[in-house]
């Protein structure tokens, strides 16, 4: 009994001292991390001004290209500014996210610039008071910095006329298609819905799944139907049901509904249980011909097999016939908010490094290597950039105007899950057009209305 | 013959029971030497070449070493806080007569029916205005507390079961309350402790959401926080989260195999008479 408590106890020495071991190999073998903790120390020492900013996504351990993106800021920032301010990062997994960040503000320990998706979640936290106003920060304070932005890329970001957010990069979302299984096929990128039914049932016939499309992630699926109910009824719909002119049940969404059906037949037969993840690689594996997709997803593509670069075109979702204007796009901004709370110098620190996030170093890899749209007016390398960059911006510039995510542009945060799973109820015939978003009427009626 | 007959049908089915439970662990550790591509063309192939450098990559940038000691830490502590307390609250109720015990009982056991996601921003704001978030024992304080519920529910049925003549001949031989805890309650409930013990180390181990909420600074980021980190926004990096998955494993195997040979152990003692 004693050998055995004594065995058990020098296993357990063992186990604790590898740990350690491996602790300083970790330490020793990762020159970045080392940097960071030699920085820490030094930082420590005097008046340097701490800052935080919380996101989704860990730094270190994210293949994102955009995530890689930021932590080379953060890391350019802590360097400049060494001795005198130095960021933090609170990372958080996305599905956490909001708990963490909502459990901050409620214990008043808010960081001083928080990443936030735009649309009811966004408003919440102006509704809240706990966003700062950053007009005048902008407009008189840093005018320079202010001119350095795109047209028009605060209008989704302003609330009562102010502006509450900076957007870092923004993405559009289009239909990326194999063109090797189009030039095989023999079929052209088509304008009209019909013409995509017809290029579909050609692609199928042929033996590839026409779209892949992922009904397990709501989002994917929804991006889907949000095109649709756009090229049905434009503006006037998101615009209706949020003053309450327009009912959910009306013909424009029972109709993006019923062309939801009718282009599903089209995605690929384990749609329901494939995630996003799948899809993206059926897509470059080459076994679909078209992926209905934020431009996002080009960093993920490219890094998962370098040939698709080649092979990969996009075309604008196409126009659905006596419907609505075919050249609006539907965009997403990545945002950062400044805490109202901060201040003092900590709210200097926090306005540099939202500068840093929107500088040219930062904005050009933005689209030279991660394949996002720059939110300045940089010059951007077009020949270093991915190749599919150069057909975004085409069909961006023939765009009237932008739209968000319906899942994002609702009146809150709960309508938009409603709408996910309205979406996926229609796709999966567990419910009509009509029934699924009589859900969402009903929600309205009670709660918005 | 008809005994080989059983036999060799009992031997199949418990083949079959054990490739349904290694099999998917086996799967594990073959996704972990792929890459992303291969894992999304061909889930089920074997890697073409072994990618030993998930391992190095998960261990490295995901800090695994420092993480799987601050589990090891938060959960020893609690563990041993949780049976040290809720071992005595038991003994109190199982065995001590008293008024209340019954009210302490049912108090303990409503532990259990609350839901984390309940407390969980309240008590972050409670424990931030004490300065005890982003700290090891702000986590130890409450793996602790929601341990307590189930450790009191296992001990106390164990410490009913002893017979109570033999602390009758304990208190005859001069024993005061807490010689009969200590000497002869605690020595014949070991199998409860073992039970008690893994089942509370298992759950603080695995333990998520506190985790992610109380502590911020990287470097106090236990082992599950660190593992959700290779779930991103937009894409899932599986092959170095699997391999993080296996390293942690090991902990986790090697306690259950400690604590259940003494399971084992407790359950036969009595089996077998003479």
């Amino acid at each position: 009994m004693k050998k055995k408590t004594v065995s058990a106890i020098l296993a357990s020495v063992m186990c604790i001292s590898m740990l350690f071991g491996c602790s300083v190999s970790t330490d020793t073998g990762d020159a970045s991390s080392n940097e960071e903790s030699a920085e820490e120390t030094d930082a420590s020492a005097g008046d340097v001004i701490e800052i935080s900013w919380i996101f989704y996504d860990d730094l270190d351990v994210s293949k994102d290209l955009v995530t890689i993106g930021y932590k080379e800021v953060i890391d350019r920032f802590n360097k400049d500014f060494e001795g005198k301010y130095h960021v933090n990062v609170i990372t958080t997994p996305t599905e956490e996210y909001d708990t963490k960040l909502n459990a901050l503000i409620a214990s008043g320990d808010v960081p001083e610039l928080f990443t936030c998706h735009p649309g009811p979640l966004m408003e919440q936290y102006v509704d809240a008071g706990v966003a700062a106003d950053l007009t005048d920060i902008l407009e008189t304070e840093n005018p320079d910095w202010y001119a350095t932005f795109k047209e028009g890329i605060f209008d989704k970001l302003t609330y009562d006329g102010k502006i509450m957010a900076i957007p870092t990069n923004f993405s559009a979302a289009l239909v990326f298609y194999n063109t090797e299984i189009f030039d095989e096929v023999g079929v052209t990128p088509p304008e009209t819905y019909d013409e995509w039914l017809e290029v579909c049932k050609k692609i199928q016939d042929a033996g590839y799944t026409p779209i892949a499309c992922s009904a397990k992630d709501p989002w994917c699926i929804s991006l889907v139907a949000g095109y649709l109910c756009d090229r049905e009824g434009g503006p006037d719909n998101l615009d209706g049901v949020s003053e309450g002119t327009l009912d959910w049940t009306s013909e424009s969404y029972v109709n993006a509904g019923e062309k939801l059906i009718e282009l599903s037949q089209y995605f690929q037969p384990t749609a329901a249980g494939d995630s996003n993840d799948q899809v993206n690689a059926s897509f470059t594996a080459g076994e679909a011909a078209m992926l209905v997709q934020g431009s996002w997803v080009i960093g993920e593509i490219n890094g998962l097999d370098p040939a698709i670069e080649d092979v990969c075109g996009a075309f604008r979702f196409p126009a659905i016939e006596g419907g609505a204007d075919p050249n609006r796009m539907m965009v997403k901004t990545d945002n950062i908010m400044l805490s109202s709370e901060a201040e003092g110098k900590e709210r200097e620190a926090a306005i540099e490094l939202l500068k840093y996030f929107t500088d040219e170093t930062a904005e050009k890899y933005v689209a030279e290597e991660a394949g996002k749209i720059p939110t300045t007016n940089v010059e951007v390398d077009i020949s270093a950039a991915p190749k599919q960059y150069a057909y975004i911006e085409e069909v961006l510039d023939e765009s009237s105007a932008t739209f968000g995510f319906y899942n994002e542009s609702l009146a809150t945060a709960e309508a938009g899950d409603i709408y996910d799973d309205a979406i996926v109820e229609i796709y999966l015939k567990n419910a009509t057009p009509e029934e699924a978003f009589q859900e969402l009427q009903d929600y309205y009626e009670k709660n918005v209305w | 013959m008809r005994c080989r007959v059983q036999k060799t049908f009992i031997y199949i089915i418990l083949i079959i029971l054990t490739l349904i439970y290694i099999l998917p662990l086996l799967w594990m550790i073959n996704v972990s030497l792929k890459t992303n591509q291969e894992l999304m063309t061909d889930p089920f192939s074997l890697p073409q070449v072994l990618q030993l450098g998930n391992y190095i990559y998960a261990w490295v940038k995901g800090n695994l070493g420092t993480a799987m000691l601050n589990s090891f830490v938060v959960c020893t502590v609690s563990l041993v806080l949780s049976l040290a307390i809720g071992s005595m609250a038991a003994f109190a109720i199982a065995r001590m007569r008293w008024r209340l015990s019954g009210a302490a009982m049912n108090y303990f056991l409503l532990g259990m029916m609350i839901p984390v996601h309940c407390v969980l921003i309240p008590l972050f704001v409670q424990f931030s205005k004490w300065n005890l978030t982003d700290s090891l024992f702000g986590l130890i304080i409450p793996y602790t507390v929601f341990a307590l519920p189930l450790v009191i529910f296992l001990m106390t049925g164990f410490f009913k079961s002893l017979q109570n003549e033999i602390f009758e001949a304990a208190c005859i031989d001069g024993c005061n309350i807490y010689s009969c805890f200590f000497r002869i309650a605690l020595p014949l409930t070991k199998t409860g402790f073992s039970v008690a013990g893994m089942m509370t180390f298992v759950a603080n181990w695995n333990e998520l959401l506190m985790a992610l909420v109380f502590i911020s600074d990287a470097d106090k980021k236990t082992l599950p926080v660190t593992l959700s980190y290779f779930v991103g926004p937009y894409a899932v990096n599986y092959v170095q989260m699997f391999a993080a998955i296996i390293i942690a494993l090991a902990p986790t195997i090697i306690v259950y195999l400690i604590f259940s040979n003494q399971i084992v152990e407790g359950l036969t003692t009595g089996a077998v008479k003479g």
